[in-house]
């Protein structure tokens, strides 16, 4: 399994992951065969990379920490919920309440796994998938604080409609490239605020998941809005969504080479520690990710070309790794694996660009 | 009767490993080798390796109808080629499959292995072919090393691999476990070795000494010299003297040695009292070591003035203290880490590793150390460095 760029990609290549398209709709399922109109489409529609099988690797075992069946009803419930407020400001909650149960408890299933693979998506995405990818990394991040099953919930319907003000913006507000006008930040400035006013009308939705739409870009240190509070003033879920919603931003969105890895979303995330985040869950949240995604491929001190296929939770920078390249750029076949973590002399020396099948 | 102890099936193997490596030394012929040994000793997968400072490389493997969707075997092969290497002597094991393997020694050292794995034939022989076929092979494996170079490089690099290997032995393997703090190190080395060493010494009051050194000078001089450097400061600090006095008395012990082959070398001694939760320490003309608190956020430096090593005869050291929070990180290093050069000549510079240990301080120990490695062997490339990496970073906890 390899994480290929769109325009790298060749007919006759076969998926490894299902690709999800702006509207949450499976464009291909995994183990489908790219064939040239496909490849068209996955292009018109801005797909940045795809996940694909490598036959020289090998075959990659792993878990996602939802189904992808769960992902698809978040995404579809998401999108009915925005599309019902538009219409009618109501929206279903029943439905709501229901995939929000039903990811939670598959997450309490897999909370000893990492988040190991990456969602990538286009750029001019809506919210839905956003949404959705924020709620299981706050989810998990919940998990890891010990929240019980009623704080997860209230965490998760907040994480899920965080950005839901956006809807009541112009949409060709949304649509507009950077830069914006001072007139149309302040706009765009108002999601939070509309959206706890949506939330905060409904009945049966918390007042805590409220608060997370309301909050979600207050900063630590005082410097967000709308209202600049500071520390423990802002709400422990919306401190909490504020980490995971920009490492879904940072880690998912845009092409291969703008995207940022996980890594790097560390580094960045902690030098804004105290100042926009709470050092805290911070420092919980990052034991959640996995530093080296499924299926990166990495050039070890040995001079080795190697492919990550195992992440370890304890040491998250030694994964297991699959050697398929010797020093002088042969093919090692069949590969063979090195477990990092058992082998301390060995580590992983760069990230190699994901251009070559 | 088998197959092995008929004579001419085995003298085909050996004339065949000896013609292969003949026409030419590399993986495809390693990977013919242990294919034709397959075929010839009707067993299922052969496996040879070549010994590398600080590891090792497949050189040839082969598996009857073996395929990546299925590495068991590929996958044990590593760790059994690696105990092999590392324990300098023969596996044989009844897993699934039979699993037998020697050391390949070339001089009587090793420089790699050979292990055959096979099912339900009888092992009768065995033994015997695979020691003659790893015996026809040494010379071929230890070639292959120095394959591209002329015959003078190889053996400047044979020299150079000999002060590795005794700079590698003499580096500690396992880090001390202390109460509320936790430790890491590690030494990146290029192609010419330099004397960069640290060491964890556990003294009589059961405090830690840390030692970052690096001796200046080069290849296998260097590396002897270190060797006995080590042991000078290891009988030293060993009573819990005051890191000063420690370097005056090292400096002692030293200087008649060092000024007759003209070396000296630089050192950090640290004393870390797990009970007061403080460090003592003294330098010896060693780049001062960064400490990042945890509670501010503020980087600084261990700043201590005295003469390198070797210097006078007699030498006095200043005596420092610093006090450690939770969550406070010290990085010890040499200045291989701070002038890594880019292919612009630009050094990686102490700005840039207190950026790397802010970015990455919520890490634990070893993702700090494998995260500060990435960052600073992206930012060389491919330039080749002159000097060794070295550094040692302690976490309080
Ligand atoms: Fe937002």
């Amino acid at each position: 399994m390899r994480v290929i760029p769109v325009d790298k990609v060749k007919p006759g290549m076969v998926t490894d992951r299902a690709v999800i398209g702006p509207g949450g709709e499976v464009l291909l399922s995994r183990g489908v065969k790219i064939n040239g109109y496909y490849l068209k489409r996955l292009k018109e529609i801005g797909i940045p990379a795809v996940y694909i099988r490598d036959h020289n690797i090998g075959n990659v075992e792993y878990d996602e920490v939802i189904s992808e069946q769960t992902r698809q009803e978040a995404l579809r419930v998401s999108k009915d919920v925005m599309d019902s407020i538009r219409l009618s400001s109501d929206f279903d909650l029943k439905k709501v309440n229901k995939i929000v149960d039903e990811l939670i408890s598959e997450l309490l299933v897999s909370k000893d796994l990492l988040v190991a693979l990456v969602d990538m998506r286009a750029a001019n995405d809506t919210s839905f998938y956003h949404g959705v990818n924020t709620t299981v990394l706050s989810v998990i991040t919940g998990i890891a604080l010990g929240y019980d099953i009623e704080k997860l919930g209230q965490l998760a319907c907040g994480a899920l409609f965080h950005d839901i003000g956006i809807i009541m913006l112009p949409p060709e507000l949304l649509k507009r490239q950077a830069p914006l006008s001072a007139e149309e930040n302040e706009k765009i400035m108002k999601h939070p605020e509309l959206g706890f006013e949506i939330l905060r009308k409904k009945e049966g939705v918390s007042l805590m998941s409220a608060h997370v739409a309301l909050q979600h870009h207050e900063k630590f240190d005082g410097t967000g809005y709308p209202r600049g509070l500071t520390g423990d003033e802002i709400s422990e879920f919306a401190r909490l969504v504020a980490i995971t919603a920009i490492y879904d931003d940072l880690a998912s969105v845009g092409s291969e080479t703008s995207r940022v890895l996980p890594h790097q979303a560390i580094e960045y995330l902690t030098i804004h520690s105290g100042k926009w985040f709470d050092p805290e869950i911070l420092q919980v949240f990052f034991g959640t990710i996995a530093v080296f995604p499924l299926g990166t491929p990495v050039l070890l001190n040995s001079g080795e070309t190697a492919l990550v296929t195992r992440v370890n939770k304890k040491f998250p920078t030694r994964p297991v790794v699959r050697v398929f390249k010797n020093r002088t750029g042969a093919k090692v076949f069949p590969p063979f694996e090195i477990d990092l973590a058992k082998n301390p002399a060995y580590f992983i020396q760069k990230i190699l660009a994901n251009d070559e099948p | 009767m088998d197959v092995v102890n008929d004579k001419p099936e085995k003298l085909n193997i050996l004339y065949l490993v000896c013609s292969t490596l003949f026409r030419e030394n590399n993986e495809a012929a390693y990977t013919t080798i242990c294919k034709e040994i397959c075929k010839e000793l009707k067993i299922h997968c052969c496996s040879i390796w070549l010994k590398v400072t600080n590891g090792q490389q497949r050189l040839g493997y082969f598996e009857k109808d073996g395929s990546p969707d299925d590495l068991t075997l590929s996958n044990l092969d590593f760790e059994i080629s690696k105990h092999i290497m590392e324990q300098k002597a023969p596996v044989i094991k009844d897993l699934p499959l039979k699993a037998m393997g020697i050391p390949i020694l070339y001089d009587n050292s090793v420089v790699g292995s050979i292990t055959c794995y096979y099912q339900d034939r009888n092992n009768d022989g065995l033994p015997e072919v695979i020691k003659d076929i790893a015996t026809e092979l040494a010379f071929g494996v230890e070639q292959f090393k120095y394959n591209f170079t002329t015959a003078r490089q190889q053996n400047l690099r044979k020299e150079l691999d000999t002060a590795r290997d005794i700079q590698q032995s003499l580096l500690p393997n396992q880090m001390p476990k202390i109460q509320g703090i936790t430790l890491g190190a590690r030494t990146i080395p290029t192609h010419e070795t330099s004397g960069d060493y640290y060491d964890f010494i556990i003294t009589d009051h059961q405090n830690l000494g840390i030692v970052i050194g690096d001796v200046m000078g080069k290849g296998v001089p260097a590396a002897l010299f270190m060797a006995i450097a080590r042991t000078v400061t290891r009988s030293v600090v060993r009573h819990d003297l005051a890191p000063n006095a420690a370097l005056s008395e090292i400096n002692s012990s030293l200087f008649p040695d060092l000024s007759t082959q003209g070396m000296f070398l630089t050192m950090f001694y640290a004393l870390y009292n797990p009970l007061q939760k403080a460090l003592l320490y003294a330098s010896a003309g060693h780049n001062p070591p960064l400490i990042l608190e945890d509670s501010s956020e503020k980087i600084s430096f261990l700043k201590s003035r005295g003469i390198f090593i070797g210097g006078r005869p007699k030498l006095s050291y200043a005596l420092q203290t610093r006090k450690l929070g939770p969550g406070d990180i010290v990085l010890f290093y040499t200045d291989g880490l701070t002038e890594a050069q880019n292919f612009r000549g630009e050094q990686f510079g102490i700005e840039k590793v207190a950026e790397v240990l802010k970015g990455y301080r919520y890490c634990e120990v070893p993702a700090i150390i494998d995260c500060l490695s990435m960052r600073v062997m992206q930012f060389i490339g491919d330039r080749e460095q002159s000097d060794d990496i070295t550094f040692v970073v302690l976490k309080a906890e």
